[in-house]
């Protein structure tokens, strides 16, 4: 991109912005319009849709033409490890209940920070979950799977 | 005196057991996250939610409340003893408040920011009972055009008074519009971008954005830079200030007052612009500019008063007009429709004991952070030990148990993740999430006045000019934008905000 685009961040989120709102004019074509007087669901969608796609022009046009700030690097570790450990969460947490759940949710969490040691993650996790644990299903009695197969809720 | 048998009744149902309770646990809890770097009060209160749904909705709302304004109270701690703001509305208190601290005088700094934030707090409480109930009379004749352009007008502040980049922020709000469509139409029961999903169809949940974006993605960002705090003043010393310094230490408090409780009430206004715009004012005022940034007391006392203050003000557009100013107010909205209570003028008058509860309880939650601060001041210091690298987990398996328990769905915990990921790429590149969750939660109801108004209208979309009140509001609203775009106010802009 060099010296083409002056604010290489702008220019990305007004690239982001026009895919998202061409996309949500594309996926509401669909949707019946309406009249002004009795507006149907996609009329409303139609005005916001194309708001947000002009919006999005601008910005990435003028980050085209004023200078902004540089990218910053951005580091795979923390957003694989933390997203996986969120969706792992939600994976195990009705199968195999909220212990399992949880001590993946922040094992795999607690490796996305550099230098953690194996043990310190997993104690780190068992004391967490034991929080949890009393916190929520036996302080607040939410109905939660806590272990697979022999458990049943609470 | 009605103000007073009002007062009278809200004191009545703050006082009780359970209230005084819950107002405690609000602002000790509020205290807490104030005190610990890289949790707000958003993701905070949307952690919360989910226990208080169980909960009348008064107390609830009380203790929600609690936690917002405790937590302006708590990030000065962190402020002056280790530079680091635990709140971004406590961030100007850094500069003068750790220079008083490296002097030895952190005791001072501490005990003239709660006494402050104390005298702020009672006074915009009284602001609050004072202003609301007019308001929402003027507002109950408000029809649907008039809704609609208020909403217009509320998210045009949200983004000219706030930090950053203007256009970004304008786009955010149409994000935030468009998120708020999925689900299904209330008019006609037509499903919208739900991609078959029935889990959509109710519409994404307020919470799972919020801690999304609030809570997940602040984590992966703050992942990226190890931090260190070791910077660790250790020595208080003595907690209460010399004469002198009380002397000037009271203009200040009041100014910041002032200015607080005024800005809490704009859109877009609320805690953060409060604390800057009181030091800016502190220091052009001061007969020697040049001791601010090296240990001023005023540098302290104005923007820790103004931000307790903004944030008790900023409940009036949001108990009055339905209308949240900041995001935390967007998560009150959120709580109170959930709650089955459609905020708005109707809530002064229909439901009296939980407005005037509320406000009463401001006081009483005052009182307690006062003592939660002074006396107890020790206690946070040691919880300022706490490193980033166990509360994050802490944070994640909160957030995630919460996300879950809101609707025993799987679903909103993936798409939580989801708002993780869009939260982090925000930071990364420089758009203000505030906006958008203002917007997500403002814009279903934008859509159904905006339909409703040109119902009634036959169609004509004139009428939300032709409508004189309608009309001033957009007209106020194309002012300051205006404004906002103007170059020399812009530049203007960029410098409060860059002076830190």
């Amino acid at each position: 991109m060099g010296r083409i685009v002056r604010a290489p961040g702008d220019f990305l989120a007004g690239v982001i912005f026009v895919a998202v709102g061409v996309a949500a004019l594309v996926i509401g074509r669909g949707y019946r319009l309406g009249t002004l007087l009795s507006m149907g669901p996609g009329y409303f969608p139609r005005i916001i849709g194309i708001l947000f796609t002009a919006f999005g022009l601008v910005v990435a046009i003028v980050a085209l033409r004023v200078d902004g700030e540089k990218l910053e690097p951005w580091r795979v570790r923390p957003i694989v490890l933390i997203t996986a450990a969120i969706v792992a969460f939600g994976f195990c947490l009705e199968r195999y209940g909220l212990v399992v759940a949880s001590m993946v949710l922040l094992v795999v969490a607690c490796f996305a920070d550099r230098g953690r040691k194996v043990l310190e993650a997993i104690g780190v996790a068992a004391l967490l979950t034991l929080i949890a644990w009393v916190v929520f299903v036996k302080g607040l009695e939410m109905p939660l799977l806590v272990w697979p197969e022999f458990g049943g809720t609470g | 005196m009605e103000l007073l048998t009002n007062l009278g009744l809200g004191l009545q149902v703050a006082l009780t057991l359970d209230n005084i309770l819950y107002c405690f646990v609000g602002v000790a809890l509020g205290t807490l996250i104030g005190v610990l770097p890289g949790i707000g009060p958003v993701a905070t209160i949307s952690m919360l939610l989910p226990i208080t749904f169980k909960l009348e909705p008064t107390s609830s709302l009380i203790m929600l409340a609690g936690i917002y304004y405790g937590a302006q109270y708590g990030g000065s701690t962190t402020a002056i003893l280790v530079n680091l703001p635990g709140e971004a509305s406590s961030v100007v208190t850094c500069l003068d408040g750790y220079a008083m601290a490296r002097k030895g005088k952190a005791g001072h700094a501490l005990a003239i920011a709660a006494i402050g934030s104390f005298i702020a707090g009672c006074v915009a409480t009284l602001v609050l009972a004072a202003f609301a109930p007019p308001l929402s009379e003027v507002a109950l004749k408000f029809g649907a055009p008039e809704y609609f352009s208020l909403m217009v007008l509320g998210l045009v502040a949200a983004v000219v008074l706030a930090q950053g980049s203007l256009l970004k922020a304008l786009a955010m709000i149409v994000f935030g519009i468009l998120l708020g469509l999925v689900g299904m139409d209330t008019t006609t029961g037509d499903q919208r971008y739900t991609f078959g999903l029935p889990e959509l169809s109710d519409g994404i949940g307020f919470v799972v954005v919020a801690m999304g974006l609030f809570g997940f993605g602040p984590i992966i960002a703050n992942l990226e830079t190890a931090g260190g705090r070791d910077i660790f003043t250790k020595t208080i010393g003595k907690l209460w200030p010399p004469r002198e310094e009380l002397r000037r230490a009271w203009g200040a408090i009041a100014r910041g007052t002032g200015v607080g409780s005024l800005l809490g009430i704009l859109p877009g206004g609320g805690a953060v612009l409060g604390s800057f715009a009181a030091y800016m004012l502190e220091k052009r005022i001061a007969k020697d500019p040049s001791r601010f940034g090296k240990g001023a007391i005023e540098g302290v006392a104005a923007p820790e008063s103004a931000n307790n203050a903004a944030a008790q003000t900023s409940f009036i557009p949001m108990l009055t007009l339905g209308l949240p100013t900041n995001p935390v107010m967007a998560l009150m909205v959120g709580a109170m429709i959930i709650q089955g209570i459609q905020p708005g003028p109707m809530v002064i008058s229909k439901q009296p004991e939980l407005f005037w509860g509320i406000v009463a309880s401001m006081w009483l939650g005052n009182l307690f952070l006062v003592i939660l601060n002074l006396p107890l001041i020790g206690l946070w210091v040691r919880l300022l030990s706490v490193s980033y690298r166990f509360l994050y987990p802490a944070i994640l398996i909160f957030c995630c148990i919460g996300i879950y328990s809101l609707q025993s769905s799987v679903m909103d915990v993936y798409i939580a993740a989801g708002f993780g990921l869009l939260g982090y790429v925000f930071i990364k590149l420089r758009c203000e999430p505030a906006p958008l969750l203002i917007a997500f939660v403002l814009g279903p109801m934008m859509e159904d006045n905006f339909r409703r108004a040109l119902t009634i209208a036959k169609g004509n979309p004139a009428v939300f000019v032709s409508r004189p009140i309608s009309g001033t509001i957009l007209a106020i609203a194309v002012v300051l934008l205006l404004i906002a775009i103007a170059p020399s106010v812009r530049r203007r802009r960029e410098e409060v905000f860059k002076e830190t």
